[in-house]
């Protein structure tokens, strides 16, 4: 039976604002400010509502969301940076932060997050290494070993102020694998690398959590980086609203392609057009204000080029100016978009 | 035990971090030297201004170079506990190091006495430089008879300034402070010690208002005491300050007495607000700078 590393049990999260009068000014809301002792100046945001999952160990664990979905609001909870309102954590077998904090490394790009601009990369690796208690003489051949890994062992006596920003992420990831723990949580780790430096690091992730037993969790953007996930979790308005398998989640796409266009003229009564066609799953136009004038259309549809063609005849004889169509495969941002408008509508 | 040993081996690094940090700045070290000197050297051409002048530094003997670089001792030391906590969490907050201290097992304590190093490094020395100086080369002379005594009250110096220092610190999460300036180290440091504190002149050449005021910082209790013993011709005896007139104690034992009372309060209470104020961070979410 394979042990579940990670419990988590009916989170909520709200950050509390002030939820105060707007017409109040001056010395009230000041007072209120103090006594309040909140930082928050804007209303109560919801971030996360009864957020309930397990993840077994050896899983590779993706989130994905849009912006403000909850995404970075569950991992700092998970990490001990941020308490929730309510609700379990159970890491390792103990939900008490100190252990909590023991068993998970963060790998997160935010700033290059401590990275320390007078010191070397080596410098860099050891006094990470250091805080978190690792062994002088473990310290220095597990430096060695993670820059040989990811392919730093030339850089190790630059200054981080010499390193270019991909090889300061790079830097932030070997941080992350150098101590060892049996939790990684990786926080958009594909942001300022190359396309080659990215897919190394999709297999370093990989074959390292593999071979050492490892549970990873991947917030991303990216779909790439989803792709090496066993199982995603989609979150939207602080709910998750899908936990399934790559395979499961990509069911209901299974033979769809996304329809790409950018038109001039094109109202919204012509998407409800395009949405009673038989073989369009979902169609979605973006029509707010902005410097360009043309409409982005998308459409998820059945693998037709018949269907194409209809789509594409029907806006002719409306006189939309088509600027541009392109058919490509669904990616996650459009199975993703299919969850978010499929539990609006239950809704 | 083990995670006591495990805090004192990264105090360590965070010391030898510090160092390299703080060396890494080539002309560092001689600035710092020639600061500390011409420091001292303003005081002394001072000094030459009252030279024959009947100056009344009663009970604190009659060199004034001596009296000034005891004031100096004490500005470096408080300028480093009380001034710099503040300046320190916001340097780790706004440079991303506070998520990683919060990410790793250290408890609360290590990280905040680990950065505090550079300053200790950088601010402790000049006492003694400023004493080296003032003796070698502007006429300063010391009495070091008293010398256990004289470290009891700079430790208890060290603590209680810390303590105020670390209340200073504690607003930038508690109060939410994240601008540069903070109204507690502004009142004490910039108002309250720079007019009260004695640095440069007695206590009782101030109006008596204010030097109730300056009953109410430990400044006040070090400077008086340590004049007393180390200036040559110090009075123990005489009672100057307000508190001194009131209560019938001998005046050194009543300034360690008080100093003491000061460390009690301030170094837990700075502590406990500290800790109070990364506790409402992790609430609100604003423990560290990427939201």
């Amino acid at each position: 039976m394979i042990k579940k590393i990670i419990e988590i049990k009916n989170i909520n999260k709200k950050y509390k604002g002030f939820d105060f009068n707007k017409s109040e000014r001056g010395v009230g809301l000041w007072i209120k400010n103090i006594f309040q002792l909140t930082s928050n100046k804007a209303d109560s945001t919801l971030a996360l509502k009864d957020i309930t999952f397990s993840i077994s160990e050896g899983e590779i664990f993706g989130i994905y969301g849009s912006n403000g979905a909850g995404k970075t609001t569950l991992i700092k909870i998970l990490s001990g940076l941020l308490n929730p309102d309510s609700g379990s954590i159970n890491i390792n077998g103990s939900s008490k932060n100190y252990d909590i904090k023991n068993s998970i490394s963060y790998i997160s790009t935010n700033g290059w997050m401590g990275l320390e601009w007078q010191l070397t990369v080596r410098e860099n690796l050891i006094l990470y290494g250091d805080i978190f208690g690792m062994k002088s003489k473990l310290l220095n051949k597990r430096s060695d070993e993670i820059l040989e890994l990811i392919g730093m062992s030339e850089n190790k006596n630059k200054n981080i102020s010499q390193l270019s920003a991909g090889m300061r992420q790079k830097l932030t990831i070997a941080r992350g694998l150098l101590i060892d723990k049996p939790v990684m949580y990786l926080d958009e780790p594909s942001v300022s690398l190359d396309v080659n430096s990215a897919r190394d690091l999709r297999h370093i992730v990989k074959t390292y959590t593999k071979k050492n037993n490892k549970t990873a969790i991947i917030t991303s953007h990216v779909p790439a980086d989803l792709a090496i996930c066993n199982r995603i979790m989609f979150l939207s308005k602080g709910e998750i609203i899908a936990l399934e398998t790559k395979e499961k989640l990509y069911e209901p796409y299974k033979n769809r392609k996304v329809l790409d266009m950018k038109c001039l003229y094109f109202k919204d009564e012509y998407l409800e057009v395009i949405k009673n066609f038989e073989s369009v799953l979902t169609a979605t136009a973006d029509f707010s204000k902005n410097s360009k004038d043309y409409i982005e259309i998308k459409a998820v549809i059945k693998n037709d080029k018949k269907l194409v063609t209809e789509i594409m005849d029907m806006l002719l004889d409306k006189n939309v100016i088509i600027l541009n169509m392109n058919v490509k495969d669904v990616s996650i941002k459009e199975i993703y978009e299919y969850y978010v408008v499929d539990k609006e509508t239950r809704d | 035990m083990g995670k006591l040993r495990s805090e004192f081996d990264s105090l360590i690094m965070f010391s030898k971090r510090e160092y390299i940090i703080w060396s890494s700045y080539r002309m560092n070290a001689w600035m710092w030297v020639l600061d500390t000197f011409f420091n001292t050297t303003i005081f002394f051409f001072l000094s030459l201004v009252t030279k024959g002048a009947t100056i009344d530094f009663f009970p604190y003997g009659t060199n004034y170079v001596t009296f000034i670089v005891l004031g100096l001792s004490v500005y470096y030391i408080s300028f480093t506990n009380l001034g710099d906590p503040f300046p320190r969490v916001a340097r780790i907050y706004w440079g991303g190091t506070m998520d990683l201290y919060m990410l790793s097992p250290l408890s609360y304590f290590t990280p905040m006495m680990g950065v505090m190093y550079r300053s200790v490094i950088d601010d402790y020395p000049r006492v003694i430089l400023a004493l080296l100086f003032g003796g070698v080369f502007f006429g300063a002379s010391y009495n070091f008879g008293n010398l256990g005594l004289s470290m009891i009250l700079l430790t208890l110096l060290l603590i209680s300034t810390f303590g105020i220092g670390m209340i200073s610190a504690s607003s930038f999460y508690l109060f939410n402070f994240k601008q540069k300036a903070e109204p507690i180290r502004f009142i004490f440091q910039d108002i309250i010690i720079a007019l009260t504190a004695g640095y440069y002149y007695p206590l009782t050449v101030l109006p008596y208002p204010l030097q109730v005021l300056g009953s109410f910082i430990p400044h006040t209790y070090a400077l008086d005491a340590l004049r007393r013993l180390i200036i040559p011709g110090g009075n123990l005896y005489v009672k100057v300050l307000p508190l001194q007139k009131v209560i019938n104690i001998q005046p050194i034992t009543l300034d360690i007495i008080i100093l003491a009372i000061m460390s009690v309060i301030a170094l837990p209470l700075g502590w406990w607000m500290y800790i109070k104020g990364i506790k409402k961070a992790r609430r609100e979410g604003t423990l560290t700078r990427w939201q």
